[in-house]
């Protein structure tokens, strides 16, 4: 799974601090996010698009053959 | 390097929702305290009275026991009691506490100290019980606990999911 988060935040001049702040998580969190590292729950996703004010779907793109989809 | 704890993990959403988890929490600590302390005065009052036929070095082990829960919980009420005292502690210790990600590294140091400590108590057990067959008993009687209780929890959350 991939994600834009990076993209949007720096789009929007949001730092990792503050996008952390608004979704309740740690920004290492986000730092792994960005990098690929965790993949984020459900809730999390949600959360993150709902920042952003995008479609879950814009934000993390899955991989159709990762998640055998 | 900071280490989340095993019974760290909360969903609280704001420090209002946590500070009535830690509140919570500290009815645990003095409750831990109260188990230590008794547990070592028990010892030291039945060294003292001459009521024992536990040898000085069980009864060392106990107050030492005792005397390491009360003080740990002592410890964690006196920190929970200064996060709550402080906004900007209190954020960042709920965040550590209540983050996905965490969380879910917490639940996979557990499985993986399980499969040791399982895989311990087994070869432990098998060599130990050589020397000492009660230790092979010991082995057996835990590995039935671990089971057990594995079952139970399984099924109960099975139910709840």
């Amino acid at each position: 799974m991939q994600t834009k988060i990076m993209e949007y935040r720096k789009e929007r001049k949001v730092t990792q601090e503050e996008l952390a702040d608004a979704v309740n998580v740690t920004r290492q969190t986000i730092i792994s996010l960005e990098n690929g590292k965790y993949k984020a729950s459900l809730v999390l996703a949600h959360k993150i698009a709902q920042f952003f004010e995008v479609a879950i779907e814009e934000m993390f793109i899955f991989d159709r053959e990762d998640e055998n989809l | 390097m900071k280490v989340r704890g095993i019974f760290c993990g909360t969903t609280a959403a704001t420090n209002e929702e946590y500070r009535t988890v830690l509140k919570r929490r500290n009815i645990w600590m003095v409750i831990l305290m109260l188990a230590g302390a008794l547990i070592a005065g028990s010892a030291l009052y039945a060294e003292q009275a001459g009521k024992t036929a536990l040898p000085e070095y069980s009864i060392g082990v106990y107050c030492g026991f005792g005397a390491g829960i009360a003080l740990a919980g002592l410890i964690l009420l006196i920190r929970n009691m200064i996060l709550m005292g402080n906004e900007g502690k209190l954020k960042q210790d709920r965040l550590e506490n209540s983050d996905e990600r965490i969380r879910e590294i917490s639940n996979r140091a557990c499985r993986s100290s399980l499969a040791i400590l399982v895989l311990a108590l087994v070869v432990g057990g098998m060599i130990g019980g050589i020397f000492e067959p009660i230790l092979v008993k010991m082995m057996i009687l835990l590995v039935d606990v671990f089971g057990l209780s594995y079952i139970g929890s399984y099924n109960y959350y099975k139910r709840k999911m």
